[in-house]
């Protein structure tokens, strides 16, 4: 035995009457000093020589069951390493014991190499007031973090860590319908749901709002409590006289191959979260490599996307659209092209769904609406530009109309030269605001164009609450054409209902020549796809019309 | 039998049936029902065929919701659908802590029951309770009253 910390017999005496144990040795495991406490914890005599403690219990007696033993060695040995490569700091850790008690062990390094531990054991249930979810009473995301730091630690290729993340699906339609005074009750009663589904020595918190993670230090049936937890969270909730009903999906992975810290275990459980809801909700899926690479390519393509519109990459092609029966140029659709320096040509399939959820839509319609008007005013008067809107951009209802009155201002187009197209889904999510939207843009002058005709579920009543110009009939059905004969039924019914109301159909993706001739004898009034033309940069558009106009010359015999 | 009454009706998947005793499995889940039912005050009867349970429980609120948790964390049934939670003037089961009611059983056939309980087939919760009433009359006696 080197020195004596507590120098003076005072400090002996108020360490010997504290409730806490403590415990001093150094770097290479030599007990400097023991209180009766910490003796008492860690299950010992009181010791005469002191200076084997520590190395007793990394030779493997102790008082304690086999896991906290070397929970607790990991510990010791984890601070004596990183203690003396880092200099000072100061940590604290729980390990779960049976019957529901937790040992709690702060670490402190003290000067020349000498550690200090203090020891105490607490009722499990019991965490510290701040690191407690004061709606659930579960430990909150600090705690998560800390004690899947703490796992993470001792963890290697035999000990694992398991993290499930939990987000509950609809708990904001709850809140909506019933309140937050239900919503907070049921939050309550799903986190005794969890609780009661997993073992004691699993970590159940609450992150916030409806997310949930459980940390699971022996991961082995993680799997089966996943889906487990699926099913029991996804029971009804009575409270009070209302019974609600949520959903839950859940994320797994596995530490420390997934990640080997707290932050990227968790990225990665988040990940799996993420498939797990995209996957449908009320899944559960288990993190894999692909799903980082993904995530990762697509912060990448985010990012680029972000700068895309200042850096001018974006293009507009322009496709002809032709009147079926003179076989005559009436107009263009403009489409969106992003020119990635790298990537080349990105198709619109890639990148439009991704700038929608970040917003980046609205800047970049803005730019499109403008360019496209300010291209058609160059040509021939009686030729229209068509636009397509997402409806992101129907969700504001003075926005887009805003725009468009701007747009024709600054270009000279006319109204009825501008075309604007929007699809059923986007009029499906956006009802009440879309709907004045499409009358500001009416009144306008503009024509408006129903996109995609056939593939939304409620076609007939979104046309009765709208007078639209145009039905575009979507390329699925022209695909199908010379070999379904649903797809002729639906064609025909799709032209015969455009004509009874006084609008245009036009038939799109028409490739062949074959297409082109069913299509005229089914009742369409347009047309535009590869036959006519592929899209075109606005440059080539005044050879193109040339083309057109000696292409509808040549054609000028009679069809049928 | 006083303060407010609150009667939750539900019916649920049977998930009890490929267990290695089915019947045994139901027989412990009436007792420990009737065990914590008549310390809560809770009156009710639980209807059981191969594939479906079907549930009414009346007793006070707090004791209900208490109940009702504790009965849907357990994974011997699932599909849990709550046909009624409401406030009740009288109990309908006041002398069952919780009656059985076996529809496979020998009287079944003899009870004019011209439901299908084998599926989804939108029973309603007032037909339920009427049903399970009728039926719960057509057993031999009060197994443990509540109180």
């Amino acid at each position: 035995m080197q020195t004596c910390l507590p120098q003076t017999v005072f400090m002996q005496a108020a360490l010997e009457q504290a409730s806490e144990g403590f415990i001093g040795f150094t770097s290479d495991f030599r007990t400097l000093f023991c209180n009766t406490a910490a003796a008492r914890i860690l299950g010992i005599a009181y010791p005469r020589r002191t200076d084997d403690i520590i190395e007793a219990m990394m030779a493997g007696s102790s008082a304690f069951d086999h896991s906290t033993r070397s929970a607790f060695c990991m510990l010791v040995r984890t601070a004596a390493s990183t203690g003396s490569e880092q200099g000072r700091f100061r940590r604290s850790h729980r390990i779960d014991l049976p019957c529901d008690h937790t040992l709690e062990v702060d670490l402190t390094l003290l000067e020349d190499d000498a550690i200090l531990a203090k020891l105490n054991i607490r009722h499990g249930s019991m965490l510290p007031a701040e690191q407690t979810d004061s709606l659930t009473g579960l430990s909150d995301r600090l705690w998560f973090r800390q004690s899947l730091s703490t796992l993470l630690d001792g963890a290697s290729d035999k000990v694992q860590v398991a993290v499930l993340m939990i987000d509950l699906d609809r708990f904001k339609a709850v809140n909506d319908t019933h309140g937050h005074p239900i919503g907070d009750a049921l939050l309550q009663l799903a986190a005794q749901r969890l609780r009661a589904a997993v073992r004691e020595r699993d970590i159940v918190s609450r992150l916030g709002g409806d997310e949930f993670a459980v940390v699971m230090p022996a991961p082995g049936q993680a799997d089966d409590v996943g889906a487990r937890l699926v099913d029991l969270l996804g029971r009804p909730y009575l409270i009070e006289d209302r019974v609600a009903t949520v959903g839950a999906s859940i994320g797994i992975a596995i530490g420390p191959r997934d990640g080997a810290t707290a932050a990227e275990l968790a990225r990665a459980a988040d990940l799996a979260l993420y498939q797990a809801k995209a996957d449908g909700r009320g899944a559960v899926r288990k993190f894999e490599r692909w799903m980082d690479a993904r995530a990762r390519a697509r912060s990448n393509l985010e990012a680029e996307l972000r700068r895309a519109l200042v850096l001018r990459q974006f293009e507009l092609h322009y496709q002809p659209q032709v009147n079926l029966a003179q076989r005559k140029l009436v107009g263009f659709e403009a489409l969106l092209r992003w020119r990635h320096p790298k990537l080349g040509l990105v198709p619109p399939d890639q990148f439009i769904p991704l700038a929608e959820e970040i917003g980046a839509i609205v800047p970049i319609g803005e730019w499109v609406l403008r360019t496209a008007c300010r291209d058609a005013a160059s040509w021939p008067d009686e030729l229209t530009v068509a636009v397509n809107v997402s409806a992101r951009q129907l969700a504001d209802r003075h926005r887009l109309p805003r725009l468009a009155a701007s747009a024709l201002a600054e270009s000279g187009l006319p109204g009825c030269r501008l075309e604007i197209e929007v699809t059923e889904s986007a009029l499906m999510c956006q009802q009440e605001d879309a709907l004045q939207v499409l009358h500001a843009l009416r009144e306008l002058g503009i024509r408006m164009s129903m996109d995609d005709f056939g593939t939304g579920y409620s076609s007939l009543s979104q046309l009765r609450s709208f007078p639209f110009h145009k039905l575009k009939i979507d390329q699925s059905f022209i695909r199908d054409i010379a070999h379904s004969s649903q797809a002729v039924a639906a064609i025909r019914a799709i032209a015969a209902l455009g004509a009874s109301m006084g609008m245009t159909t036009t038939a799109e993706g028409v490739e062949t020549v074959e297409q082109e001739a069913l299509v005229r004898a089914d009742g369409c009034t347009d047309m535009q796809g590869y036959l006519v033309s592929p899209a075109v940069r606005a440059n080539d558009i005044p050879t193109l019309i040339r083309r057109l106009g000696a292409a509808v010359t040549a054609m000028e015999e009679p069809v049928q | 039998m006083k303060g407010v009454l609150f009667r939750l009706v539900y019916c649920s998947r049977n998930m009890v049936v490929d267990a290695a005793d089915p019947l045994g499995e139901i027989e412990q889940i009436l007792a420990t029902s009737r065990t914590n039912n008549s310390r809560l005050g809770i009156t009710g009867a639980l209807m059981h065929s191969d594939t479906l349970f079907a549930q009414a429980l009346e007793g006070p609120p707090a004791a209900i919701h208490v109940t009702f948790e504790r009965i849907q964390r357990d994974r011997r049934h699932a599909g849990v659908v709550v046909l009624q939670a409401v406030r009740a003037d009288q109990r309908l089961f006041g002398g069952w802590s919780m009656a059985s009611v076996d529809i496979r059983g020998p009287t079944a056939p003899t009870l004019p029951i011209s439901l299908s309980l084998a599926g989804d087939d939108g029973l309603s919760a007032p037909d339920l309770v009427a049903l399970l009433q009728e039926l719960v009359a057509f057993q031999p006696g009060p197994i443990l009253a509540a109180e």
